[in-house]
């Protein structure tokens, strides 16, 4: 990205008059932009403030500095306000059923990321290598993500009940029915199901990205498809799979849903503890401490990942 | 025994022929180029021999042995490709060696062999840096050491060169002939530039629309193009057409607008009275003349090809220069002329020996250079 | 020296020589488990008996037309509209703003603008949820809508970010010279040459938006109080204490919203704008 050229600082006014001026201008509005145009020409400074400005402002208030509150209040006794403690946090760490919570949930988040990348990583694999229909593939992946995630949860629910969907074709079928919500097993398959698409999107880009030949020279060398696959492919989108697996691992970290709707009642994980100190125990800053704890997990993560090379903020302004 | 043998080979994606009933034979130690337009149906040749295509139809040969249907990493053979395939994350070294780790050749030995290998591309001393720290010039190089450095019986190049600038490709031409004659290797390499083609190699495979037009020598096909379309494609030639009046036992008489000129039998041989034909005469075959006056009918020596005309474009190449010249007759001639100097605008003469011309029967395809000559 | 003279692993000729059909397979079954839920729900909208009977006897439209009569169930769409609506005409607007600063200039803190811009996807959503009910309700004491409406806009911007980002990065800013050069200035040429050119990228973004919004769940649910849930708080609500068939119909209504929505977002841009991130 070079100096900004003496160019148009009118986004700010101009996207919004721009469209309503679109067909039929009054040339008022002309004139009195024009006017605006030249006054901010002069004025570079003051043209990037008022652009950047209001989503700058708007991010940190309303959205980094509400972490930093929470940060605040999880130091605080019983309310918002209350006298300053660490008891929150000693209380969390000291109790076994907490830690029990919180390598369960890891352990969980652990097996959905290594199912979701697997399967993910094969199905973008299939589509960039063997498919000519890959927009149509993509968009069939990537739709389901974006219906409601309660509604997805519902559906399993319609499946997985003992006497639901499934259990009724393996009755018709003869075999014995499973029952399977509620278990653990259920977890696991809601948490897949969502995930899958999201995790499929960096790994179908890094894919994309790989040049066909290294993966032609590379068998031409003498190396079948699977040594190639390891000794060429995945060390070449390693930063998508990392993309992936971050976008995997948070979310089913900080997930209470899933587990809530399709979990039994010993299938606790932290994000259900959390909801638990808003919804029903009204313990606001014991929640906001456990809340600093998830985000400690996912800090420790997104360092390990950026060391991997995974290019997570990499959203294209430094690319261009 | 040839090292390597096509017959019949035929590739079809679709409706599409790519490549038609190919047949030809590599013999061990030799540097032959498979030249043809783009779209030709070089690439899928070099894909199926590669292992990279399945033929719809042929068989390929190794060593009298059949490898179609082998996977590419079972052929003993290795491709220089056009964009070369360096593996970026991998060193210099590591991509040379990369061939020998797969078929378990030790790591001290690998070393060895890659050092060896580094210094007979004239790269000592680059092993341990990556690939997009070295210029175009020393990534071909490399991309040429990962290949042979496996001692393929054949190494394949897909137009690895066409990158590169005028100076460094005609280098790195030498530098190929140089190493496939210290490493005693059979080269196949394909390309659409004509003179990349005729500097390196042994034999020419010419191929168009899928088929192959003619295989011969370096100098068979520039001095006796089967067709229109490769003398077209090996070198330039001025093109004249004209119909065949007679055919007799040494001669062939063709009528090309006012007058009729005798060409010797062996040079129209596939022809016939009442034929189309062109005639086709090299550039370097065409004499120059410096007109007197308005002299409608000069230097009308008995079998030569004459007709006046004014001198449109030079330009000089060397010692020689290339003349464009607008005649009467013919339309637009070039000529290149070694000792006398014309200006733009000069009348001349312009002539060439019946012995010198190849005659094709038009086909009314392979006539692109057409431009109006009556 | 003999033709075939690499001997292989025999998975790896399998593999070689089944790579296609193998591929195939993944395709069709991981496509399947994705959309056969889907199928699941939108037969069982039509089931007679409603949600515990597979096969059901009979299909109707019966709960169709209960959904139509509960009052609570269009309210709840009519009160979520109110809501995304407004969050998602913020968001393509602080979404676009984004996207031209950081495309065209260059100052201080702009590599943090991308970071908080990208952040609320990173960040649990729980954590976020938390955050916001603290700030919002705790210390800042804002009304329920309002504090939903910023939290939609936070919600949504990085994803429309995501998605018009790349419009402006890959618009050619020759043309927007040559306007200059043939006499129209900076709001001219904003109007008649850049803005048709990114406008695409900018209505998918807010497609996407919308359907982001419509469908929020977890931010809603920590920072609205009781009263007048939005549509997936009150379907959360119904299946967690009493299960309706008519949920079955709800479902339908989100996937249609959804399928209509990120479609034109896709068909007026390309559908790997929503792929690359």
């Amino acid at each position: 990205m070079g100096e900004s050229p003496p160019s148009a600082g009118e986004s700010a006014d101009g996207s919004g008059d721009g469209l309503a001026a679109d067909g039929g201008s009054a040339p008022g509005v002309d004139g009195r932009m024009s006017g605006l145009t030249t006054y901010l020409r002069e004025r570079p400074r003051l043209r990037t403030l008022a652009i950047a400005g209001p989503p700058y402002g708007i991010l940190v208030f309303f959205f980094a500095i509400p972490l930093l509150a929470m940060l605040v209040v999880s130091f605080q006794a019983d309310q918002i306000g209350g006298a300053w403690t660490l008891h929150n946090y000693t209380d969390f760490l000291t109790s076994d059923t907490y830690l029990t919570v919180v390598w369960r949930t890891f352990l969980i988040s652990v097996q959905v990321t290594a199912i979701v990348a697997a399967v993910g990583y094969a199905l973008a694999y299939s589509i960039v290598r063997f498919s000519r229909r890959t927009t149509l593939l993509l968009l069939l992946v990537i739709l389901p993500f974006w219906t409601s995630y309660i509604i997805r949860m519902y559906a399993w629910i319609n499946i997985l009940q003992s006497d639901g969907v499934l259990d009724s074709l393996l009755d018709l079928a003869g075999l014995p029915t499973l029952g399977l919500l509620y278990t653990d097993t259920a977890v696991l398959i809601g948490f897949t199901y969502v995930w899958l698409p999201l995790a499929v999107l960096p790994f179908y880009a890094s894919l994309t990205n790989l040049d066909g030949d290294l993966i032609e020279a590379s068998k031409d060398l003498g190396a079948g498809p699977i040594r190639t696959f390891l000794s060429v492919t995945l060390p070449m989108t390693i930063n998508g799979v990392v993309t992936g697996i971050v976008l995997v691992f948070i979310p089913t970290f900080g997930s209470f849903i899933t587990p809530r709707l399709l979990g039994g009642t010993n299938n606790i994980m932290i994000g259900m503890v959390i909801e638990n100190q808003f919804k029903s125990a009204f313990n606001w800053p014991f929640g906001a401490a456990i809340g600093m704890v998830i985000s400690v997990v996912v800090v420790a993560l997104l360092v390990l990942a950026t060391r991997l090379g995974g290019g997570l903020f990499g959203t294209g302004g430094e690319t261009a | 025994m040839s090292l390597l043998r096509v017959r019949g080979l035929t590739k079809e994606f679709g409706d599409l022929v790519a490549v038609d009933d190919v047949d030809f034979d590599v013999e061990d130690g030799e540097f032959v180029s498979i030249l043809g337009p783009s779209g030709s149906g070089k690439s899928t040749v070099l894909r199926m021999v590669a292992g990279f295509e399945e033929p719809t139809e042929g068989e390929i040969a190794l060593d009298d042995v059949g490898i179609v249907g082998s996977p590419p990493f079972e052929r003993d053979v290795n491709m220089v490709f056009q964009d070369l395939a360096l593996f970026p994350h991998l060193t210099v070294g590591e991509n040379i060696g990369y061939g020998l780790k797969q078929s378990g050749v030790p790591a001290d030995e690998r070393r060895e062999r890659t050092e060896r290998m580094l210094e007979m591309v004239r790269l000592e001393g680059y092993g341990d840096r990556t690939p997009s720290e070295l210029s175009g010039g020393e990534q071909q190089r490399v991309a040429l050491a990962r290949a042979l450095v496996n001692e393929p019986a054949l190494v394949l190049f897909d137009e690895p060169l066409s990158s590169l600038d005028r100076k460094l490709r005609q280098h790195m031409q030498g530098e190929l002939q140089r190493i496939q004659l210290e490493t005693d290797t059979t080269f196949l390499y394909v390309t659409h530039d004509q003179e990349v083609a005729l500097a390196v190699s042994d034999r020419l495979v010419v191929l168009d629309d899928g088929r192959i037009q003619q295989v011969g020598s370096v100098e068979e096909l520039y001095e006796a193009p089967e067709s229109r379309f490769v003398a077209d494609f090996i070198g330039d030639v001025n093109a004249v057409e004209g119909r065949v009046t007679g055919v007799e036992d040494d001669t062939v008489v063709i009528d090309t607008g006012d007058d009729e000129v005798a060409v010797p039998r062996d040079r129209a041989e596939d022809v016939a009275v009442d034929d189309a034909v062109d005639v086709c005469v090299r550039p370097f075959q065409v004499r120059v003349e410096s007109a007197d006056g308005d002299a409608d009918d000069p230097a009308d020596a008995d079998g030569a090809f004459s007709t006046t005309g004014i001198v449109r474009s030079r330009s000089y190449q060397g010692s020689d220069s290339q003349y464009g010249i607008e005649t009467d007759r013919w339309g637009h001639l070039s000529a290149e002329v070694r000792s006398a100097s014309f200006e733009v605008d000069d009348r001349v003469t312009v002539a060439w020996d019946a012995g010198d011309v190849h005659v094709y029967r038009r086909d009314g395809v392979d006539s692109p250079e057409e431009d109006g000559g009556t | 020296m003999s033709a075939i003279d690499r001997v292989t692993d025999p998975l790896e000729r399998f593999t070689q020589a089944h790579a296609a059909r193998m591929a195939a397979a993944v395709i069709v079954s991981v496509i399947a488990f994705l959309w056969l839920p889907i199928g699941v729900l939108v037969f069982m909208s039509f089931a007679d008996g409603g949600v515990l009977s597979f096969p059901p006897d009979e299909l109707t439209l019966r709960w169709y037309r209960e959904f139509l009569t509960n009052d609570a169930a269009i309210d709840a769409i009519v009160t979520t509209l109110t809501i995304s609506i407004p969050a998602t005409g913020i968001t393509v607007a602080l979404s676009t703003m984004i996207a031209y600063a950081i495309d065209r200039y260059v100052f201080p803190g702009r590599s943090w603008l991308q970071l908080l811009a990208t952040l609320p996807i990173i960040v649990p959503l729980v954590v976020t949820g938390v955050a916001m009910v603290l700030f919002f309700k705790g210390t800042l004491g804002l009304p329920d809508y309002v504090a939903v409406v910023i939290a939609h806009v936070i919600r949504t911007i990085p994803f429309a970010t995501l998605v018009i980002l790349p419009t402006f990065l890959s618009f050619d800013r020759g043309l927007e010279e040559a306007s200059k050069d043939l006499g129209a200035d900076e709001f001219e040429t904003f109007r008649q040459v850049t803005l048709p050119n990114v406008f695409p990228g900018v209505v998918a973004g807010g497609l996407l938006a919308f359907t982001l919004s419509f469908n929020e769940f977890v931010y809603t649910y920590f920072v609205k109080g009781s009263g007048d849930p939005t549509l997936p708080v009150y379907i959360w609500n119904q299946i967690r204490y009493n299960v309706t068939p008519e949920v079955n119909v709800i479902s339908v209504v989100f996937l249609a919203v959804a399928v209509s929505m990120v479609l034109a977002a896709v068909s007026i841009t390309r559908v790997e704008l929503i792929a690359q991130r």
